[in-house]
């Protein structure tokens, strides 16, 4: 489904990302994983469209993406959650919701789309006329996915869906991760918290300071010492 | 000071003030929206009244449709401009300083385009609709409640588009958060232009209906644009409903002035009103703090 191939990506004359390539086949939950600044959200970014990859290609369903513009992207079918949220902080639930089936393929279904988003997240359906900027931060997580969902998208691009967020929330969030992904929804996760992450990943990636570094199945990665050591915060000497 | 005078200047305040709120929320959508202040705004309001002045006079065509077609052709020029010179400077990192440029230098382009083309001769239409209405001894003239009415329209649709429709929404959610828009669909180009676009057709009805009262001249945009910025500021800069509201407010202050000044002093009364709200409120009614 999703194709990146050897792509490069520079801010101004900084390069972020060496020669990185990465799959997912539909139906996936594929973890990208990697410590802070490595470059997974520069590769969301890029498959969005709002970087340029200055080598490589990115391939959607076999067709490339990499070369038109950002707003293009949802069209393909491809929703991305970004890191932090970026709620529409004076519109409320209900409207930040439904802007989310902008695109006309996705807004003729736009009421049974919020009803579906709603039974996902009742939790949303109780704040649905209060200003996005008023909820919890695992309610705004919550409306930030639900929103990406609101364009019917195939594959669906999460970027730190844990950060700032209580253990108790990360395990509902990915828990409904998981049950999104069992409605036909392919998934990539970028993440810092590589050990829930690959708990519920089919795959996994490590980037490190812009380079692929490791790939394997989830649990494979879970066994490998280098990740334990570097990620799962598991050998001798962590504290 | 009678109280009747100080009825007759109510009226005659919140009247000339529902046209400033028609073109200060143009003024104040576009900078919500784009981040851009566009100093060539009075001039669409300019255009406005040369507009509605040759639909009267050379075509001879009824007001109503010399309106829309100075609503129409307003809009189209403000279409073709925002693609022409200010979509190209959008994604540069220099777009806070050459906007601003870009936008005096359109507004010194139009005033003299108009003063080639058209003459220094000033220029002025007769009134859409003659006789005054009296009520408990109040007399309104017939084209001041024109204009009243006229406001209340375009602003509520306004307000409706900005509030219930899927374009309302899609240009809401650019002015809060451009790359989330984005990530949605959202063609922030189209959204810019056809802000910029309608922002520009507002101060021109708002030109249409002032015409009658104030003669047409190349530097008719000068006035507006200074007016549209106390107002703008005045509500909070980026929100319509500020606008709306300083508009009111302002031409009220102003024509109360009046009373007690004479009317060359109106002015002061604004900018001392707009060096106030800077001073001890920036925000302005309705401002977000932020920016």
């Amino acid at each position: 489904m999703l194709e990146i191939d050897n792509i490069s990506v520079f801010y101004g004359v900084a390069q972020a990302l060496w020669d990185v390539s990465l799959h997912v086949k539909k139906g996936e939950i594929v973890a990208l994983l990697g410590s802070n600044g490595s470059g997974k959200t520069t590769t969301l970014k890029t498959i969005s469209g709002l970087l340029r990859p200055r080598k490589g290609s990115i391939l959607i369903n076999g067709e490339r993406i990499d070369q038109i513009p950002p707003y293009k992207i949802p069209f393909k079918g491809v929703a991305h959650v970004p890191e932090g949220r970026s709620l529409f902080p004076g519109m409320t639930v209900v409207e930040n919701l439904t802007i989310g089936a902008y695109i006309p393929q996705a807004w003729a279904g736009r009421s049974e789309a919020l009803q579906r988003v709603f039974s996902l997240f009742p939790a949303l359906k109780q704040r649905k006329h209060q200003l996005a900027a008023t909820l919890s931060g695992g309610e705004q997580q919550m409306l930030a996915i639900g929103r990406s969902l609101m364009a019917q998208p195939t594959l669906l691009m999460l970027d730190e869906p844990s950060l700032g967020l209580a253990p108790m929330i990360v395990v509902h969030i990915f828990s409904i991760i998981q049950d999104i992904n069992r409605h036909q929804v392919t998934i990539l996760l970028v993440e810092q918290n590589a050990n829930i992450a690959l708990q519920v990943a089919h795959r996994g990636y490590v980037l490190e300071t812009g380079k692929m570094n490791l790939t394997g199945q989830a649990n494979e990665l879970l066994n490998n010492e280098h990740v334990k050591k570097s990620y799962l915060g598991l050998s001798e000497d962590a504290e | 000071m009678t109280f009747g005078l100080f009825v007759d200047q109510i009226i005659n305040g919140v009247v000339l003030g529902s046209m400033y709120s028609l073109y200060a929320s143009g003024l104040t959508l576009i900078w919500g929206t784009m981040k851009l202040m566009n100093f060539a705004h009075g001039e669409y309001y300019m255009l406005g009244g040369y507009f509605v002045y040759f639909g009267v006079t050379l075509l001879g065509a009824p007001p109503v449709l010399s309106i829309l077609i100075t609503i129409g052709a307003t809009f189209l020029i403000g279409l073709v401009t925002e693609r022409l010179i200010i979509q190209p400077l959008l994604d540069k990192p220099t777009w806070e300083t050459s906007s601003l440029v870009v936008t005096v230098g359109l507004s010194i382009f139009l005033q003299n385009f108009a003063l080639k083309v058209w003459g220094e001769r000033l220029k002025g239409i007769p009134y859409f609709i003659g006789g005054t209405l009296e009520i408990f001894g109040v007399r309104v003239a017939y084209h001041r409640l024109l204009i009243l009415a006229v406001a209340i329209l375009v602003l509520s649709l306004l307000l409706v588009l900005i509030k219930k429709t899927r374009f309302g929404m899609a240009l809401r959610a650019t002015a809060q958060e451009k790359n989330a828009a984005i990530m949605l669909g959202i063609n922030f180009y189209r959204i810019y232009m056809v802000t910029f676009a309608a922002s520009g057709a507002m101060a021109a009805v708002a030109a249409t209906m002032l015409a009658p009262i104030f003669l047409i001249s190349p530097w008719s945009g000068i006035s507006c644009i200074l007016k549209a910025f106390v107002v703008a500021v005045l509500g909070g800069l980026g929100s319509v409903e500020g606008a709306i509201l300083g508009g009111i407010v302002l031409g009220i202050a102003e024509n109360l002035s009046v009373i007690i000044f004479s009317s060359e002093w109106k002015d002061v009364v604004s900018f001392g009103i707009l060096i106030l709200v800077l001073t001890f409120r920036p925000s302005g009614f309705f401002g977000q703090k932020e920016w």
